[in-house]
């Protein structure tokens, strides 16, 4: 599904991202994981086009994606979320979940001041939608607080689902459970695996949390200043010698 | 005539390099853009007109007590402006500073009413004289030496002295001057204070060439602040560099391209900057 | 009477000022200072048009807001992409280059002189040239202005404004192109400025470029600040309370001078203490601070 060959990116003489090689396949999990500066947040960006690279090539789906604004990717079915929470803080937690539903439809002028009745519509059947999302991690009763009033944890779990909520067949999540305690990694844990498992959404995350990766991924990938260093399952990096230096080391 | 226009540049750009060091310095110290950056300059020019033209004192005293005052000035939009808005975004005390302007140039405008002035007593210390074919006066030519001379002491005062060093680090790096005992406030009132004199130097010299009114600071300030991110803002040498490019651009422009759109070319300058080196000539990150 | 009437169709002018301002501040996130230049480019449109060419009113006021729209439109798309404070500055740079322009290009606009002999705005044969007359016209734009503000407001576009205002890339990594919205909202914004600039030259008959400097734009501004981001309510507050309250000085015997200095202190002091004491606004929920 998403085939990354050779990318290359310099920031300032600095290469942050060097001659990386990655292939996903559909349905699976794999975690992206390093030391701090390995370059793992650039490759996010490089891949959802908040960045462009110096070299190489991303294919999506086949299609050339390299060099493509961000917002033309977002909407080929790539979704993410940031190290930083990006809640709409001021709109509603329902309205968060809204926009990313509705998926750029009934935003023009036009619909703002003449085909209301159609909006209102939507906004009535996407909230539906959104209620049962909610529902499904205990968030209902907040759907009508302001963003700001969720916690950091229900915070990270609304960004995941708001990146679920465009129906992406990649999900790109940046440090999903960083702070968070356990009880909420593992809602967060049980939810994108069911993702990956019953709706064949690909998945690949950076983590710091070795524990949470070995029971979540499929395929773990190993990245130091820029490169990578490895890549297999779970068990066999664990016990990979370069993976255990580049960390101590 | 090109040796002329070369000349006028750099009297221009000397004072538009004082005021864009404040700017800079200011920035540097505070993330701030002080909008209220040219009332220090007009404060100063008027400061002077008090006492020298008003209350009748000698031009020395006058001078230092208006350079005095700038500096003064400088510190009060510290305390009044910057200080109590500290923690938020930049935008607030951008805003507060736009309300300073505003506030500082109707107070003027009440106090002396919206006339221009002149700052001269004595119309032959104007009289311009021939050197080399350019015709200068020597109050320009005074703006050229003071210009000069103050950067250089500038310079010194912020690699030699306890003072100086302590505002260069409290503008690398806040957090961390606090860290090693530097009073932060105190550096920033200072920083301010000199931003202010600069100004007040910068207004004098071309108040006396060109005469005052309250209005005189938003132009120049405009200008001093374009010069400020032409040369990278935050960098002193790139602000006292931009000005003399802002002097020069805008004279050779008036002269070769049109004299009545001599103000645009420097909004024009400080879009085009903005827009497409916003880390200016010898810049710095933002 | 008629000086009450006066009073108030000010206050329907910057209302309608403050309301399409908000809608680019407010809804957007978007700090211009640009806007009395889109003001005075829709007034010296109107102006030109209908004392120079024998434009009739109607073609000439649409036309004179589609051109300020067009302004609009001319500074957001460089100006976008930067950020908070410098786009800020860099409007009132466009804002003063448009200004400039305006005073300098004499044969079109006879430079400081300013334009004069406008004829009043023509509704359906009538000529509008009581005070009364024109208030109701005057009125009618307002409603015009509000209602599109409130559309905007509830509509998803609005929502999508509301989310660039504070996370543009996070906009953008749910498909959508912040800067296309930006752009729209500046359009708009100018629109309504030039409205309001059009009808101000049909009701006074005469403009001249002072009428929109910078004093102007931070004013408006004020009224937006004073009033609370993205309150539309609050922004017709905003107008009034800068516009008619001042006229108070007018009964306390201030000669009309002093007391036009006065006011530019207060609006001054009034920046720095609705930022410290009520960052907010009266009626608005979004903080600056």
């Amino acid at each position: 599904m998403l085939q990354i060959r050779e990318l290359s990116k310099s920031f300032d003489g600095i290469e942050a991202v060097k001659e990386f090689d990655l292939d996903l396949a559909p349905g699976k999990i794999t975690a992206l994981i390093g030391p701090n500066g390995a370059g793992k947040t650039t490759l996010f960006n490089l891949v959802t086009g908040f960045v462009s690279p110096t070299r190489g090539r991303i294919l999506w789906k086949e299609q050339n994606t390299t060099g493509m604004p961000s917002h033309v990717i977002a909407r080929l079915g790539i979704s993410r979320t940031f190290q930083e929470v990006k809640l709409f803080r001021s709109l509603t937690v329902a309205e968060n979940l809204l926009m990313a539903k509705r998926k750029g439809t009934y935003e023009g002028l036009w619909a703002a001041l003449v085909r209301r009745a159609a909006f209102k519509n939507q906004a009535r059947q996407h909230r539906r939608d959104c209620e049962k999302s909610l529902q499904a991690v205990m968030l209902s009763d907040k759907a009508d607080l302001p963003a700001s009033a969720l916690s950091y944890g229900q915070g990270k779990l609304l960004e995941i689902l708001k990146a679920v909520a465009t129906d992406p067949q990649l999900l790109l999540l940046d440090e999903p459970v960083a702070g968070l305690n356990p009880i909420m990694i593992n809602t967060i844990r049980t939810f994108v695996t069911d993702l990956a498992k019953r709706n064949g959404i690909t998945v690949l995350l950076i983590e710091h949390n070795i524990p949470f990766v070995l029971e979540i991924a499929d395929w773990v990938v190993v990245m130091d200043h820029g490169i990578k260093i490895a890549e297999g399952i779970p068990e066999d990096i664990k016990k990979n010698s370069k993976v255990v230096k580049a960390y101590l080391g | 005539m090109l040796a002329q226009f070369i000349t006028n540049g750099l009297i221009s750009g000397g004072a538009y390099s004082l005021i864009a060091i404040g700017y800079t310095m200011i920035y540097g110290i505070g993330k701030l853009i002080n909008f209220a950056h040219g009332e220090l300059y007009m404060g100063g020019a008027y400061c002077f007109y008090l006492f020298y033209i008003v209350l009748g004192w000698d031009i020395y005293s006058s001078t230092l007590l208006a350079v005095i005052a700038g500096g003064v000035l400088g510190m009060g939009l510290e305390r009044v402006a910057y200080r109590p808005f500290k923690g938020s975004s930049r935008l607030v005390p951008l805003i507060t500073t736009i309300g300073a302007s505003t506030f500082l140039r109707a107070a003027v405008t009440l106090l002396f009413d919206l006339n221009t002035k002149s700052l001269l007593k004595n119309a032959s210390f104007q009289e311009p004289f021939s050197i080399l074919g350019i015709n200068i006066t020597p109050v320009q030519g005074l703006t050229i030496v003071v210009s000069l001379g103050l950067m250089s002491l500038l310079t010194v005062v912020l690699k030699k002295t306890r003072v100086g060093k302590a505002i260069r680090a409290t503008a690398e790096d806040r957090a961390s001057a606090s860290y090693v005992g530097i009073d932060t406030d105190r550096i920033t009132s200072i920083t301010f204070a000199i931003g202010g004199l600069m100004a007040a130097v910068a207004g004098i010299l071309v108040g006396y060439d060109q005469n005052i009114s309250p209005n005189m600071g938003i132009l120049a300030g405009f200008k001093g602040f374009t010069a400020a991110v032409l040369g990278g803002i935050g960098s002193i040498p790139g602000a006292a560099l931009g000005g003399i490019c802002i002097g020069l651009a805008e004279n050779l422009g008036a002269a070769y391209i049109s004299s009545a759109y001599k103000d645009s070319i420097s909004f024009a300058m400080l879009v085009l900057v903005l827009l497409y080196k916003p880390r200016g000539i010898l810049g710095e990150k933002q | 009477m008629s000086y009450l009437l006066h009073i108030i169709i000010l206050v329907g002018f910057f209302s309608i000022l403050s309301v399409s301002l908000n809608i680019a501040c407010g809804y957007a996130g978007i700090l211009s200072l640009a806007h009395a230049a889109f003001y005075g480019i829709g007034a010296y449109a109107v102006g030109l048009l209908t004392a120079k060419a024998g434009v009739p009113f109607w073609p000439a006021f649409l036309l004179g807001s589609i051109i300020s729209c067009l302004f609009g439109l001319l500074v957001a798309i460089p100006t976008l992409r930067l950020k908070g404070d410098y786009l800020l500055i860099a409007t009132l740079g466009f804002g003063e280059i448009f200004r400039n322009s305006l005073i300098n290009w004499d044969a079109l606009t006879e430079g400081p002189r300013g334009i004069t002999a406008i004829p009043p705005a023509t509704l359906f044969g009538f000529r509008l040239a009581t005070d009364q007359s024109f208030f109701l016209l005057l009125f009618a734009c307002i409603v015009l202005c509000v209602g599109t503000s409130y559309l905007l407001k509830s509509s998803p576009f609005g929502q999508v404004l509301f989310a660039i205002a504070e996370d543009e890339d996070g906009v953008t990594a749910l498909g959508r192109n912040p800067v296309r919205f930006k752009v729209l909202t500046m359009g708009i914004s100018a629109f309504w400025a030039g409205v309001a600039g059009g009808l101000y030259a049909v009701y006074v008959g005469y403009i001249s470029p002072n009428i929109f400097s910078i004093n102007e734009s931070i004013l408006i501004f004020t009224m937006v600040l004073l009033g609370g981001l993205r309150s539309i309510r609050g922004s017709i507050l905003g107008a009034f309370v800068l516009i008619a309250l001042p006229e108070i000085m007018r009964f306390v015997g201030l000669p009309n001078n002093i007391a036009a200095v006065v006011r530019q202190m207060i609006y001054g002091a009034l920046l720095v203490l609705i930022m410290y004491f009520r960052p907010q606004g009266f009626l608005g929920t979004i903080r600056l601070r």
